[in-house]
């Protein structure tokens, strides 16, 4: 379903225009008036007015709310819990998004070969993603449970581990277990979009390949990879985007610890405005947040009319 | 010779095979087993939960939690007293969430489809930029923008209802409809529609008659995935909502109190909040994959 | 097909308005149920309360009867306990609806500074400052005013399990910390117990109301007088330090201990794995409850123990909380009627039943009927003078948080006891100075 026109047509104007053209632009604003009007006041206006508190001092340990131009972004910037934040968030997001796409490559691959309950697998796949948020990470809250959880029991009965491990109790291992939560929930989506790009490649040029003499990995190398090339741009983009806003899962999960060990952006914007109070700080945070989400959106709309182009 | 040629095939088809099933084998376990945990535990009895060597599977399974969320059936453990209201409150808060996920669908399908068909057929000034704007816009994290959201409801006097969710819960889900809808509206030929304005229908009367009706299978998949977007959703609820309005992934939250988790509750009320997107994915998986899929990236 | 004598694109914009109207009167056709449907009339006064969940049981119970004397419901949100800070919060700031909150012990200070209270001085009866005891109501002050009722009597207690201590030869519960690893050292070598004791050190409030109760019971303290974080002297030092060995590799303390709550070091107490535990009121219940413990009536209770050299009998901290109005409130007058009337012994005694809530009434401790009822308060009772407060700070959130890192730095080994606690002062000084307090 791509949508055509997205390559910037030529600039259209009012002027020397027919009547007709009027009315059609006119009938077209019409239709488009309601979603649009949605979109500025739940989005821009609130964002524009987050920008406006953030030019201010709004901390309810000091009086009043006075106007103190940039003064939160140098704050910001020249603190260490900021950048511990972002480099957290970077991490979170690299390291989900590169396994889950090296994954979800690997499982389609998988599911786009024939065998036996192919159907039941594929149709058994979506269930973790169907899992609200908030539910997942209790679940695996519970079962990464330093004392009680099933990870812990599973392992010691295997007798792979001699004593309960913490999982959630040191902040780097924290982190990579979110990861994991975020995975088991995530994963599906990355199999059925590159299992959708698999299965556009015709069938020939594996055949082709194999008569010339062509390993599995070859196949892979030389035919899969550069189909899929373009679907691995978007999905990295896209996901990249998505993941950058995790929120719901550290909130459930660890709160953004231990040990700040899980305090990624979003979270540390949270806490700053509703745990310390401090609003004008908070803001500028979250308006940090929007510029960087707006440019990597602008990057992944870059790709997709690059896409276009090339087709 | 069959019997070297076969052995030949038996070398080389049985490793490949085997590594394919070992993969499903190990595919189904990975998805499916934390999945299975939820059930267990929420119809495990508390000892079983904590005990060890672990019960896999509960010796002596209880409906006890389920069936004091949905049902009337109070917990009369003392140690479950606190529990006791938050479950039943679940139950208002399934009804909540269903409400709002179905409304917000609705309306995201209305709006977004009309606004689908102008980009789709349509030329007019800045065609390019509104397609565009909103789809960054989408993208903006709810955290960004809570604080004014929450001003602007509470202005309203929309906080704690479900209107408040259901005004602010398009800004993210409407522009993946506009989106997905004008594509499809596209590769609808249009000649479909000259005919019957030639007939002398109107425009928009066209687009009833003649588009609505064939894109049903795009409204129903992207209806589907508008659902379940807004069935998961969190941090607005969270906010905008405190007693009567509040939905189930904040309901889910409530089985802790001051000084621990009943793990009991919190997988029992889980899993009743997994229940209806769970088998609306498994029901229509072909179509959600589709609607997945077309929103992203096929060309 | 249209015959009206208006052009397509006024067509477009009467068919969209009315598509529009229409997906919003089904929108507010679908939020008919939730608002009153008894809009029509005149709204029934309500008074609405914001609480955590273990809090509900006797609110809901005294709903009834309070809406048959005064003819005013009760509307009740509740929250996990974890919420209810950042709720009371976007509540109050947003103008919300809400009356009466849950008021912790260590909010008050933050909750006035920032104007969500109204002092409730003026409410407290004479019965109830004769009756209960000063230090309830000064965890509640903060620039000189009461800020909340206090309802909610809690502390840390020392449960023991008797029979085991008897096993190992022990006939009198632990009287200072020293005393207590000793008997520990010995058990867990008799293999009677896995470890001495798990503590609720995971990363939470619960980890800086151990340190608390630690500290002092070192000889240490908070700030002084003039309100310098002294905590990083000797004593303090002292205390980190022992709390660090008794979960290291020689120790005699469940290791896991950093990962533990309050709620989860119950768990191997409950089946006799452990000998000590410390914790708040509510432990009682579940050790006394047949379905959740193997351990009924082996329990014994004792004041939390102090180190040997500080000399001191006990050391604990205090808990718990009250009920606050916030100037939100457009019926202040009624809201503090109604928490004059919690306050009153009968309420009391049905949130001791309902939710094991400690009463704040003097003499409910010496009180016969109350005692054969509840016979385990008579060991409880003494603890309270012994009970210290946690810092009082407006933005206590923000210290605690960042105590909490500290301290975790130094039991998980990642710095010093002495490092982590100079460390911890040193923010501590710099925030006070631009914080002010």
């Amino acid at each position: 379903m791509r949508v055509r026109g997205l390559q910037g047509s030529s600039p259209i104007g009012w002027k020397g225009r027919p009547p007709e053209f009027r009315r059609e632009a006119r009938f077209a604003y019409a239709l488009i008036m309601p979603s649009l009007l949605l979109m500025v006041g739940l989005i821009v206006v609130p964002f524009f007015y987050a920008f406006w508190i953030s030019l201010h001092r709004v901390n309810f340990l000091f009086p009043g709310r006075p106007f103190i131009g940039l003064e939160n972004y140098v704050h910001m910037t020249t603190n260490q819990d900021f950048w511990a934040s972002v480099g957290r968030t970077i991490y979170f997001t690299a390291v989900s998004v590169v396994t889950q796409t090296v994954l979800g490559i690997a499982i389609a691959q998988l599911l786009n070969k024939p065998f036996r309950g192919r159907i039941i697998v594929r149709t058994l796949l979506l269930l973790p993603w169907a899992i609200p948020t908030v539910v997942n990470g209790t679940l695996w809250r519970w079962i990464l449970d330093g004392s009680t959880g099933a990870l812990n029991h599973l392992l010691l009965q295997l007798g792979l581990i001699k004593h309960n491990v913490i999982w959630l109790g040191r902040p780097f291992l924290a982190m990579n277990m979110v990861i994991l939560g975020d995975s088991w929930r995530m994963l599906p989506l990355y199999v059925i979009m590159f299992l959708a790009g698999l299965q556009a490649i015709p069938e020939d040029l594996y055949d082709a390949a194999r008569v010339d003499g062509a390993t599995s990995w070859d196949c892979f190398r030389y035919v899969t990879l550069p189909f899929l090339r373009p679907v691995i741009l978007v999905v990295l983009i896209l996901r990249t985007l998505q993941t950058f806003r995790v929120f719901d899962i550290i909130y459930v999960m660890t709160r953004g610890g231990p040990a700040n060990g899980t305090m990624v952006i979003t979270f540390l914007t949270y806490f700053t405005t509703f745990k310390f109070q401090n609003f004008g700080y908070g803001a500028a945070l979250a308006f940090f947040i929007g510029i960087t989400t707006l440019g990597m959106a602008w990057v992944y709309i870059r790709t997709l009319r690059g896409r276009e182009e090339a087709l | 010779m069959m019997g070297a040629r076969s052995r030949r095939i038996w070398h080389r088809i049985k490793p490949q095979t085997f590594l394919v099933y070992l993969g499903a084998l190990l595919l189904l376990l990975w998805t499916l087993a934390p999945a299975y945990w939820l059930l267990a535990s929420a119809i495990s009895p508390s000892h079983e939960l904590v005990a060890y060597p672990p019960h896999w599977f509960p010796d002596n399974p209880t409906l006890e939690r389920l069936q004091a969320i949905i049902g009337s059936k109070m917990l009369r453990a003392s140690s479950m007293q606190t529990m006791a209201a938050p479950a039943a409150f679940f139950r208002r808060a399934i009804l909540n969430s269903a409400i709002v996920a179905s409304t917000t669908t609705l309306l995201c399908l209305g709006l977004g489809s009309l606004a689908g068909y102008a980009f789709a057929r349509l030329r007019f000034p800045g065609r390019g930029f509104l397609l565009i704007l909103p789809l960054a816009l989408q993208m903006l994290p709810p955290i960004a923008l809570v604080i004014p959201l929450y001003s602007l409801v509470q202005a309203l006097g929309l906080i704690d209802t479900l209107a408040g969710l259901i005004l602010v819960y398009p800004s993210f889900l409407l522009v993946y409809v506009v989106w997905v809808m004008t594509g499809y509206f596209q590769n609808i030929p249009e000649e479909l529609e000259d005919a019957a304005r030639v007939d002398g229908c109107s425009r928009l009367g066209a687009f009833f008659r003649i588009v609505v009706p064939l894109s049903t299978p795009a409204f129903f998949s992207t209806g589907l995935l508008t659902f379940l977007l807004a069935w998961d959703e969190f941090l607005y609820a969270l906010v905008l909502t405190s007693a009567r309005a509040k939905t189930l992934p904040v309901a889910v939250g409530e089985f802790s109190t001051q000084f621990g988790i009943d793990y009991g509750m919190m997988m029992a009320g889980g899993l009743l909040a997994s229940v209806p997107p769970v088998i609306i994915a498994l029901l229509f998986q072909p179509l959600l994959v589709r609607g997945l899929t077309t929103g992203s990236i096929k060309g | 097909m249209s015959h009206l004598p208006i052009g397509s694109d006024h067509r477009a914009w009467l068919h969209t308005l009315v598509l529009s109207a229409l997906l919003l009167s089904l929108v507010t056709a679908a939020c008919a149920p939730t608002p009153t449907p008894e809009a029509t009339q005149p709204k029934p006064k309500t008074l609405t309360l914001l609480l955590p969940v273990d809090w509900r049981p006797v609110v809901d119970w005294i709903a009834p009867q309070w809406k048959e004397e005064t003819g005013i419901d009760l509307e009740i949100i509740s929250l996990a306990y974890d919420e209810v800070h950042d709720k009371i919060v976007s509540s109050a700031r947003g103008g919300a609806d809400v009356d009466i909150v849950y008021v912790d012990t260590i909010w008050p200070a933050e909750f006035a500074k920032a104007g969500f209270l109204i002092p409730v001085d003026k409410y407290v009866t004479e019965e109830m400052r004769k009756g209960i005891a000063k230090p309830l109501f000064d965890q509640l002050v903060w620039d000189g005013k009461l800020w909340a009722f206090p309802f909610n009597n809690q502390s840390k207690w020392l449960f023991y399990n008797k029979e085991i201590l008897e096993k190992a030869g022990y006939d009198h519960p632990p009287r200072t910390w020293e005393e207590m690893e000793e008997m520990s050292r010995t058990m867990m070598e008799k293999g009677l117990v896995k470890y001495g004791t798990a503590w609720g050190w995971a990363q939470a409030e619960g980890l800086i109301c151990d340190v608390t109760l630690f500290l002092y019971g070192f000889g240490g303290r908070w700030r002084d007088e003039k309100g310098n974080w002294v905590f990083n002297d000797e004593a303090g030092q002292k205390m980190l330090q022992w709390m660090v060995n008794s979960i290291g590799p020689d120790g005699w303390a469940d290791p896991a201990s950093t990962s533990l709550n309050d709620r989860t070091v119950l768990n191997p107490f409950l089946v006799g794995d452990t000998a000590f535990v410390l914790n708040w009121a509510f432990a009682w219940g579940l050790i006394q409850d047949p379905k959740e413990s193997k351990v009924v009536d082996k329990v014994g209770i004792a004041l939390i123990p102090a180190s040997e050299e500080s000399g001191l009998v006990s050391s604990s901290v205090t808990g718990g909380g009250g009920w606050g109005i916030l100037t939100n409130s457009d019926t202040p007058e009624l809201a503090a009627k109604l928490l004059q009337r919690f306050m009153s012994r009968e309420v009391q005694v049905q949130a001791l039943d309902l939710q094991q809530n400690m009463p704040v009434w003097t003499e409910m401790y010496s009180d016969p009927e109350i005692l054969k009822a509840y016979p385990h308060f008579k060991a409880m009772g003494p603890q309270f003078q012994y009970a210290h407060f946690r810092p009082v700070l407006p933005w206590y959130s923000e210290w605690s948080l960042q105590a909490q890192v500290e301290i975790q730095a130094a039991l998980t080994g990642a710095k010093t006891p002495q490092q982590a606690l100079d460390d911890l002062a040193e923010w501590s000084t710099q925030k006070s100075k631009e914080y002010g307090y």
